[in-house]
């Protein structure tokens, strides 16, 4: 699809839609951390791709291009959306994420609560340091394609992932000091 | 750092080749801080390992957002409620200023003044006043005259005691009177001839010790100095220079009575306010005539106010709206003019009777 213009006709944005639907969805599912809220957005991304289809210049990926337009889809919309969450639990009963190991627990339940904080700490991170930390985590990106999509340069985009790793694992430094022995 | 973090991710994942994995481990192994990494990392792929579910959107989907009414942004509704209630506000506002409850005056004082005296009269001689023409010193030939140009002109008087068929006095006319140096020496007096007959009791000396009396009066009359007998011009000069009165400022004196006498000539309250004005700041008795004149108009236009604000009371606002379009005609071209005139404005705009201020 790259260097080329978008197709005019119906039938191909039809088929450009079904090509990357899957992308753009998981792009922002992992941003605002709930299906309703990202189909609905993936619905105004399209959208907003068919409206400006003439500006795009075929001179970069399309893919590329779409996430940067999911982006901006995104951001326009972020006041309106809760706080968004990179784990949805899909449907499973909620994990406590404040409980104080006790002796008994077992590895298992250890681990999972271990797990919980870390969910925790990514979530509670500020927007400018996880949403290239989720682009970098579950799109696979590199430095240089976060930028490129959010709209900043490759060093702000490394400074921010690496700040965002560097707070999680404080945060783990933290609960070791805590609950070293049972952890 | 890129080449960390990437690498870090890559390892984790299970992406690196072999080879580059086993020196990343041992780069692992020889750096506690890269090691804290890639342990946070380990467990943040395992605490985020949820795939994302499958998007349900169809494009059929999109279609119908494509069509449904374009959604505003909540930021451009809070930016158009911003300007709604700017504009609401801003018409409030315009509207309490467009019905405004007050007038403010001024020129026009609302505290009521006593109504002045008769204003201050001063000589109308002054317009006309010379030391002398081309026959010689000019005389007046009275004292109430001679006094009150000598007090406007803060002047001493130069009297000359004659006798009618005195030869010496109709010399000292002929002669000592139209005498450069004489001239000169009296420019600084008001020059004031009398009959001895006529002269007040204080003044008429016993004649025969010399013909005709000289004397020098302060403007109120009272005697400073005097000579009798014919004296050469040369020595009347220098009895009139012995004292050393300044020169008064005949020219400038003349000019502020000749504009006090064009004004109550003149048609129109502007003209005369003009020319009042021009004379006001002269320290003496034209100025004292000039804001007298200012006051009583003044005090005219306060009048007339008033009485449209009676008139507003008894009769209603077209009654006073009459008068107070009457009151600007007369003051028009003055400041009085122009706060009587945006009264009657109002008046005749609201209905009512405007809020009064200075």
């Amino acid at each position: 699809m790259a260097d080329r213009a978008l197709p005019g006709d119906g039938d191909e944005f039809r088929r450009l839609f079904e090509e990357h639907r899957e992308t753009v969805f998981r792009v922002l599912y992992r941003l605002v951390g709930n299906r309703h809220d990202a189909e609905d957005l993936v619905q105004d991304t399209f959208v907003r791709l068919w409206r400006k289809r003439d500006q795009f210049r075929g001179d970069g990926s399309l893919e590329g291009y779409l996430r940067r337009i999911a982006y901006r889809t995104f951001l326009n919309a972020r006041a309106r959306l809760s706080r968004p969450r990179v784990h949805e639990n899909n449907g499973r009963e909620p994990v406590d994420t404040s409980p104080d190991p006790s002796e008994n627990a077992s590895r298992a339940e250890l681990k999972s609560l271990l797990l919980a904080h870390v969910r925790r700490a990514v979530d509670e991170l500020p927007d400018a340091w996880r949403e290239p930390f989720v682009l970098f985590r579950y799109e696979g990106m590199k430095l240089k394609e976060i930028a490129d999509t959010l709209g900043i340069t490759p060093k702000a985009a490394e400074i921010r992932v690496a700040r965002a790793l560097n707070r999680v694992s404080g945060r783990l430094r933290e609960l070791k000091a805590k609950y070293g022995e049972a952890l | 750092m890129s080449h960390d973090l990437e690498r870090i991710r890559d390892y984790v994942e299970g992406r690196l080749p072999p080879a580059e994995r086993e020196a990343f481990a041992a780069e692992i192994a020889r750096d506690a801080v890269l090691a804290e990494l890639v342990e946070t990392y380990e467990l943040v792929v395992c605490a985020t390992s949820d795939p994302a579910p499958a998007a349900t959107t169809s494009f059929g989907d999109v279609v119908v957002r494509a069509r449904a009414p374009r959604r505003v942004p909540r930021p451009l509704l809070a930016a158009a409620a911003l300007l709604l209630a700017v504009g609401i506000f801003f018409l409030a506002w315009s509207s309490l200023r467009m019905t405004p409850t007050s007038v403010t005056l001024t020129s026009i004082p609302l505290a009521v003044r006593p109504a002045p005296g008769a204003p201050p009269e001063w000589p109308r001689e002054l317009a006309a006043h010379r030391t002398a023409d081309e026959d010689g010193l000019l005389f007046y030939d009275d004292m109430a005259t001679a006094q009150a140009v000598a007090k406007a002109a803060k002047a001493p008087i130069f009297l000359f005691i004659h006798f009618p068929g005195c030869p010496w006095c109709k010399e000292f006319r002929e002669v000592q009177c139209r005498d450069g140096d004489v001239i000169k020496a009296a420019e600084p007096y008001v020059l004031l001839t009398l009959d001895w007959r006529k002269a007040p009791a204080a003044l008429r000396e016993d004649p025969n010790e010399g013909w005709p009396l000289f004397d020098i009066l302060d403007a109120d009359g009272r005697k400073l100095d005097g000579f009798k007998g014919l004296e050469p011009a040369m020595t009347v000069a220098a009895f009139l220079s012995k004292r050393g009165f300044p020169r008064p400022d005949w020219e400038g004196l003349g000019e502020g009575a000749r504009k006090l006498e064009e004004a109550e000539e003149a048609k129109g309250a502007a003209a005369r306010l003009a020319l009042y004005r021009q004379v006001a700041a002269a320290g003496n008795v034209l100025g004292d005539a000039a804001r007298a004149r200012i006051a009583e108009m003044e005090k005219s236009a306060q009048d007339a106010l008033f009485a449209a604000r009676d008139e507003f009371l008894r009769k209603g606002a077209a009654a006073a709206a009459d008068r107070l379009g009457a009151a600007a005609l007369a003051f028009r071209g003055t400041p009085y003019g122009d706060d009587l005139e945006r009264i009657h404005t109002f008046v005749r705009e609201h209905g009512s009777f405007p809020d009064l201020k200075e």
